[in-house]
C-alpha cells in the first residue's frame, strides 16, 4: 500500500514537471557589443557585469549593461546564465544603485533597441534572441536559454 | 528655508522622471524611496496603540562628473516629516564624490555612511529590507532605549574601499576615517566652533575586510574612536567595536546574520570609579561592554511572494535597564506586485530580559509598503 503511495507521488511529479517543461522552449541568447566596440570578456566577466558585481571592462572603462525589460528574454537569460531569478538581479542592482555605487542598466524594449544602444556605445554590453543577430552588433558569448512561451 | 529646499527637490524630481531603474540622459539621476506603515503594538501591560505612519522618504542624486568620478547626494525625511508641525527629522544623510579608477580603488570623500558589517550601510534602504521593524541597533523608532552611536559608526568623511579577484572569489576591504561620536560634536556656536564641527583632536577609524565566493559572504569589522563618558566621570575613553557579518545565498533561501561586540578600556582608576557610582546607582552597571547579533533567514517562495523570520539581541553592560539584554523575535513576508512596488507584513515580538526596575515585552505588528520611484 505504501510503495502504491509513493509511486502516485512519484507519477504526480513527473506529470507537474512535464506541464512545467512543456510549457518552455529552449532558446538562444547572444551576449551583444556594439560592431565597432573593441571590447569583449570571458564568462566569468561578463556574468559579474549582468550582477554589477563587477563594473568594469579590462581596459578599465566602465561597462555600460543593457538590458531588455521584456519580462521572457529578461529571465530566461538571468536564469540560464547567472543562476538567478529578475528580482534578485534587480535587488542586486537596486542595492548598487542606493548606494551611489552604480548606474541602473539601460533598459529597452526589445531586440532592436538593445541592438541600437550597444552600436552606439562602444563600452555598453546587452543580450539579444540570438535570431536577431545583424552586422551592427557584435556577438561575444552565447547561451542556450529556456524561454516561457 | 527647508521648505523652499523641499520645493526645489520637488520640483527637479517631477522635472527629470525617469524610472528608478532607467537611466537619465545628461548624467543626473534622481530617484528614491519611501516606505509607508501601519503599526499595532499591544505590550503586555499598558495600552496598546496603533497607528499610520510615513516612515521614511529617501531623495538621492547621483551625477556622473567624468567616467571616474561621481558625486551622490541623499536626503532622508523621516517619521511623517512636517517643519510646520514639527514631527519627524529632516536629514541629509549623505554627500560624497567618488573617485574609482579601478573595481580595486575607489575613493569616498564628503559625508557617508561608512561600511561596517552589511547592515550598516543598508539600514534606511527599506525597500532592500524584507522587514519592517529592523535588528535592534539598526531600529531608529526605539532609539529612545538604545544608545546606537554606541554600536555603529554612523558617518565618515573619507572611505577607501574596493574589490579583488583572488581565485574564484573576490576580497572586499574598506577604511574610513570621520569624527568623533556625536556627542564631541558642536550643536550650536561655541568658542571657535561651529555647529556641525568636531570639537575633539581625536578622531574615528575603523574598516571591514570581506570576502565573497560564490553564495557565501563573510567580513570582518573593526573601529577605533573615544567615547564620552562624562555623565559616568570616566572622560575620553577608547573604544573598540568589533564586528562579524555572514551570509549565505542557496537558491530561494537567503541567510544573514551579525554579531558587533564593543568595550570601552578604562584603567584601573577608571574601573574603580564605575565600581563606585554603581554602587550607589543601581541603573549603573560595572562595565561597559555591549553586545549584538542578529540572525534573519528569508525564503523568496516565488518571485513575487517571500516569507523570512529573525532573531535578534543586544545588551548593554553599562546601563542595568539592558545588562540582561533585550531580545527580537520576528516573523513575517512580502509580496512584490511590480518590481518597485513591496508590500510588508511583519509580526514582531521584544522583551527586556530579567529586567527589575520595568517591564518591556511587546508584540507589534506592522504593515508596510515600499516604493523605488
Amino acid at each position: 500500500m505504501k510503495k502504491n503511495i509513493i509511486s502516485i507521488q512519484h507519477l504526480a511529479g513527473a506529470l507537474f514537471g512535464l506541464m512545467v517543461l512543456g510549457s518552455m522552449v529552449s532558446a538562444q541568447v547572444s551576449v551583444v557589443v556594439g560592431r565597432q566596440s573593441t571590447q569583449t570578456a570571458a564568462a566569468s566577466d561578463l556574468k559579474q557585469f549582468f550582477t554589477g558585481s563587477k563594473l568594469q571592462w579590462e581596459d578599465g572603462e566602465k561597462v555600460v549593461v543593457v538590458e531588455q525589460s521584456g519580462k521572457a528574454i529578461g529571465e530566461a537569460f538571468y536564469k540560464s546564465f547567472l543562476g538567478a531569478s529578475l528580482p534578485q538581479v534587480h535587488t542586486g542592482w537596486t542595492k548598487l544603485v542606493l548606494s551611489g555605487q552604480a548606474n541602473a542598466p539601460k533598459k529597452c524594449a526589445d531586440d532592436a533597441a538593445v541592438k541600437k544602444t550597444v552600436s552606439e556605445s562602444p563600452n555598453a554590453v546587452g543580450f539579444i534572441s540570438s535570431s536577431s543577430l545583424d552586422d551592427s552588433v557584435k556577438e561575444i558569448y552565447r547561451v542556450i536559454a529556456f524561454v516561457r512561451e | 528655508m527647508k521648505r523652499v529646499l523641499i520645493i526645489a527637490m520637488a520640483a527637479l524630481l517631477f522635472a527629470n522622471t525617469p524610472a528608478m531603474l532607467a537611466q537619465g540622459t545628461d548624467n543626473l539621476h534622481v530617484f528614491g524611496y519611501f516606505q509607508a506603515h501601519f503599526n499595532s503594538s499591544v505590550p503586555k501591560e499598558g495600552k496598546a496603540t496603533n497607528t499610520f505612519n510615513l516612515q521614511q522618504l529617501n531623495l538621492f542624486f547621483n551625477k556622473e562628473l567624468s567616467s571616474n568620478f561621481n558625486a551622490f547626494v541623499n536626503f532622508e525625511l523621516s517619521q511623517s516629516y512636517s517643519s510646520q508641525r514639527s514631527w519627524g527629522y529632516f536629514n541629509l544623510d549623505e554627500a560624497w564624490v567618488k573617485y574609482s579608477p579601478s573595481q580595486a580603488l575607489n575613493i569616498q570623500a564628503g559625508m557617508l555612511i561608512p561600511t561596517f558589517n552589511h547592515l550598516n550601510t543598508m539600514k534606511n534602504k527599506t525597500p532592500l529590507l524584507p522587514y519592517v521593524f529592523r535588528p535592534l541597533v539598526y531600529e531608529s523608532s526605539i532609539s529612545a532605549l538604545l544608545d546606537f552611536p554606541a554600536y555603529l559608526p554612523e558617518r565618515a568623511f573619507l572611505q577607501v574601499f574596493g574589490t579583488l579577484p583572488v581565485s574564484g572569489a573576490s576580497v572586499e576591504y574598506a577604511i574610513h576615517l570621520g569624527n568623533s561620536e556625536s556627542s564631541y560634536i558642536a550643536q550650536s556656536v561655541s568658542g571657535i566652533f561651529v555647529p556641525g564641527t568636531d570639537t575633539t583632536t581625536f578622531k574615528e577609524v575603523g574598516g571591514r575586510v570581506g570576502v565573497r565566493w560564490s553564495g557565501v559572504r563573510l567580513g570582518v569589522s573593526a573601529t577605533l574612536d573615544r567615547d564620552k563618558q562624562a555623565t559616568l566621570m570616566l572622560g575620553n575613553l577608547p573604544r573598540t567595536r568589533v564586528g562579524v557579518d555572514v551570509g549565505l545565498n542557496l537558491g530561494a533561501w537567503a541567510l544573514d546574520g551579525e554579531f558587533i561586540h564593543v568595550n570601552d578600556r578604562m584603567n584601573e582608576q577608571q574601573q574603580g570609579t564605575l565600581t563606585a557610582i554603581s554602587s550607589f546607582n543601581p541603573l549603573v552597571g560595572t562595565s561597559l561592554e555591549k553586545t549584538f547579533y542578529c540572525a534573519n533567514l528569508t525564503y523568496d517562495i516565488s518571485d513575487a511572494f517571500y516569507t523570512y523570520g529573525g532573531y535578534s539581541y543586544l545588551d548593554d553592560k553599562s546601563n542595568n535597564l539592558l545588562a540582561k539584554g533585550l531580545s527580537s523575535y520576528t516573523l513575517g513576508g512580502g509580496y512584490r506586485p511590480i518590481e518597485t512596488v513591496v508590500v510588508k507584513t511583519q509580526w514582531a515580538y521584544y522583551k527586556l530580559e530579567d529586567n527589575p526596575f520595568f517591564t518591556v515585552e511587546q508584540n507589534s505588528y506592522y504593515v508596510a509598503v515600499s516604493i523605488l520611484f
